[in-house]
């Protein structure tokens, strides 16, 4: 059974993918295509081991789009990895400093 | 996938149905239409409509079929249907409901035509210049996400 607390972090992290998505400019870095070329899978078996289209790999590989936490989580299980090993929040952690900074 | 092909032979029951009005609706027009309905402009548009609506059914039935007999198609399919950033445009350019509503529209504006062009004229402009909207707007989230 889902806690509270994984309910909690899944609907930040999903405030926070709409937020970065919604202002342009700001968007999660990932190591997603080193990590490919690492274990020399293509875009294709990425998407297909994920449950997503090619489209959409290339989309976050390139900062276009921001995965949500399941597709994230799903990514990062597929190399074995956590998800701040492949996703960098340095820039969200920078964000939320400032915020709390101003409060 | 199990489930998924549940839901692919579902939709091929249910894109039978217009396929079937379709071939109805032709049988109609053809042999039991008056020559009075048969001189309309509505009537032409209306037998159009009709067949493309069929046509498409029958396209689209003949491909699910073929989705479900190969595997890895499916799974494409199955990828490509549930793929996040596709949802995620697909309800920022507010797809399925436009969609439903200019459909509807047409529909209204077929019925309407027999009565009074205007409408008619009028509903169609609606329902073309909606789903214009909402192609563009998909196609620049498209390149934008």
């Amino acid at each position: 059974m889902q806690s509270t607390l994984d309910r909690f972090c899944e609907v930040c992290y999903s405030n926070y993918a709409e937020y970065t998505v919604q202002k342009e400019g700001t968007y999660l870095n990932t190591n997603i295509a080193a990590l490919r070329k690492q274990h020399k899978y293509s875009q294709e078996e990425l998407a297909l081991a994920v449950g997503v289209t090619r489209q959409t790999i290339t989309s976050i590989e390139i900062g276009k789009y921001t995965a949500s936490l399941p597709l994230a989580f799903k990514i990062a299980h597929f190399f074995g990895l956590t998800i701040e090993e492949v996703f960098d929040f340095s820039e969200c952690v920078k964000e939320m400093e400032a915020y709390h900074g101003k409060v | 996938m199990e489930k998924y092909k549940k839901t692919l032979r579902n939709r091929i029951a249910l894109l039978t149905m217009p396929a079937l009005i379709a071939v109805a609706l032709s049988i109609f027009d053809v042999f039991f239409a008056s020559e009075k309905v048969k001189s309309s402009f509505i009537f032409g548009f209306q037998v159009g409509a009709t067949t493309a609506l069929g046509l498409l059914s029958m396209l689209l039935i003949i491909r699910y079929s073929a989705i479900i007999r190969d595997s890895s198609k499916l799974q494409l399919q199955f990828n490509k249907e549930y793929d996040e950033r596709y949802k995620a445009i697909r309800a920022k350019a507010g797809m399925p409901v436009l969609l439903i509503t200019s459909l509807g529209m047409v529909v209204a504006g077929i019925i309407a035509g027999y009565y009074s062009i205007t409408i008619f004229a009028t509903l169609i402009a609606a329902a073309v210049c909606q789903m214009l909207v909402a192609a563009i707007i998909k196609q620049i989230y498209l390149r934008k996400m």
